[in-house]
């Protein structure tokens, strides 16, 4: 039996992207263990997971709240006591922060793969081809056509045909009693309206105006869901709403509860939220709103799902440094066209789920399928030494548009000439010494000093 | 040209554009590596703690 564990403590949504992996490992070596840390705020929904066998939780917030190191310190030791006694044979970090790679590096295993700190070296390294894929991604957004689930099953050594459904801990009865009063008793669609990132929240207006045209033209209610934070939005999005109509479910549910009305409505939309990565492993129609994020990198994870994208974030731009492709551009009344099934935009793509794209290979580390040359655009090199090398790009540039290269073809000529004449011998000897002595000069200057020096040679030989 | 395209020495030295945000000056053991991943979990914070959704 193999030992696995996996590292992805937070956000919800990469937490939920990770639980594929381990329901893709459990589906592929049934009788292997599985364990997964995450941080205590997401542990719910590890914790009793099908997918997974131990759930080890970060104390990450009960460190933090102690007043001193002295006092964290015993909570931290227990963590890694338990990840060590777990022994697992292989160590896998899917987390992008850097204490997921110090916390690798500190669970002895047999192998390690993602981000890993080297002691050694003093340095995070990734050694494996498909960690070294993914932390590429951010270097190139746009050229990567894989999701990021698709990218953690290679890591994980567990693709298969067709992705297993990721299975969620039950929630208790009580819990699911008290939420079912708080649902309306006819079809409803549930609205997703905050994001913890402002780019990735369709405005609030949006939200009024497609409440408005869904209550005006449908039968359907309105359900709000949201974390705490998020409770002014919906607040001010319910007040706009007929009242019998919308029910504002904002800050009732916690990360697991919240499938219960996610299952039980028609649809979801949502922007690239928890929510919408939720609604897509439990198979409930979603149609997503994207503006700078890449729907095919956290796109809804599932077959059928629909992305509406205002533009595509140009190449080297991400979610965090201030682009916004906006999602503004999305009229209310085109996602509700999209929501009737009339209209087919432009914008409108299906899902991402990457069933073709499981069918790719080879894997990134097979020299034998090296496509050259490769025409991606890097970003621009700096540094003293890059600036002469562009500095003398641009001169050879310029020779080549000018009469050099005639001059350059006269000279390779007549190189080898010399070589075919002496055949190795005291002439191109002659030559090379020649060559050496020439005073360093703008390279014009060394051209027209190189064409003598070999025409004289050749005059010698002749 | 997609990354799916790129060789694995091309995909290290992208990888390696990530991987420059975190540098110690000098070898760790296991002492100091347990006393580092101490304090960055005591500075990190989540979205749920900001309490929103992620």
């Amino acid at each position: 039996m193999t030992k696995r564990l996996l590292i992805l403590p937070n956000n919800p949504g990469d937490v939920l992207m990770g639980l594929h992996a381990a329901a893709a490992l459990k589906a592929r070596h049934p009788s292997d263990s599985v364990a997964f840390a995450v941080d205590s705020e997401c542990a719910i929904l590890v914790r009793g997971n099908p997918c997974v066998d131990l759930c080890l939780e970060i104390p990450r917030k009960a460190i933090r709240e102690q007043t001193t190191r002295h006092q964290a310190a015993p909570l931290l030791d227990a963590f890694l006591r338990q990840c060590q006694n777990y022994g697992a044979d292989i160590v896998i970090n899917l987390f992008q922060g850097d204490y997921g790679a110090i916390l690798s590096a500190l669970i002895p295993a047999a192998r390690h793969l993602g981000k890993y700190y080297d002691a050694v070296l003093g340095r995070i390294v990734v050694k494996d081809p498909w960690s070294q894929y993914l932390w590429a991604i951010p270097a190139h957004r746009l050229a990567n056509p894989l999701h990021v689930v698709d990218i953690f099953l290679r890591i994980c050594n567990a693709t298969a045909p067709t992705p297993p459904r990721l299975l969620l801990p039950a929630i208790p009865a009580e819990t699911a009693a008290t939420l079912q009063q708080q649902l309306p008793g006819h079809p409803f669609i549930a609205f997703q309206p905050g994001s913890a990132v402002s780019s990735k929240q369709w405005p609030l207006a949006h939200w009024i105006r497609l409440g408005q045209l869904l209550c005006a033209h449908t039968p359907f209610a309105i359900v709000l869901l949201g974390a705490p934070q998020e409770s002014p939005l919906c607040a001010a999005l319910a007040a706009q709403l007929p009242a019998h109509r919308v029910h504002n479910l904002c800050g009732k549910t916690t990360l697991l509860s919240v499938k219960y009305p996610l299952e039980r409505a028609r649809l979801l939309l949502s922007g690239d939220t928890f929510a919408m990565h939720l609604a897509s492993a439990l198979r409930i129609p979603v149609l997503a709103l994207f503006g700078p994020s890449n729907p095919i990198e956290t796109g809804p994870y599932m077959p059928g799902a629909l992305v509406l994208q205002s533009s595509a974030p140009t190449l080297g731009q991400n979610l965090f440094d201030g682009h916004t492709a906006s999602l503004e551009t999305i009229a209310p009344e085109l996602v509700f066209d999209v929501m009737q099934g009339r209209s087919h935009p432009a914008q409108l793509r299906q899902s991402y789920w990457s069933h073709q794209h499981l069918q790719w290979t080879p894997s990134p580390g097979t020299q034998a399928n090296i496509t050259y040359p490769l025409s991606i655009d890097l970003p621009e090199p700096s540094g003293p030494h890059m600036q002469l090398l562009q500095s003398q790009t641009r001169q050879i540039q310029a020779l080549l548009t000018e009469t050099t290269p005639q001059a350059l073809a006269e000279l390779s000529r007549r190189e080898q000439e010399i070589a075919r004449m002496t055949d190795q011998s005291i002439g191109m000897e002659m030559y090379r010494m020649a060559l050496n002595a020439l005073p360093s000069a703008p390279l014009h200057d060394h051209l027209r000093s190189r064409l003598r020096i070999v025409n004289d040679v050749l005059a010698v030989l002749r | 040209m997609a990354l799916t395209d790129l060789t694995e020495s091309e995909l290290a030295r992208l990888c390696d554009q990530s991987m420059r945000s975190f540098k110690s000056e000098c070898p760790m053991d296991a002492q100091a590596l347990q006393a580092l991943l101490l304090e960055m979990l005591a500075q990190a914070t989540t979205r749920q703690e900001q309490g929103y959704s992620a």
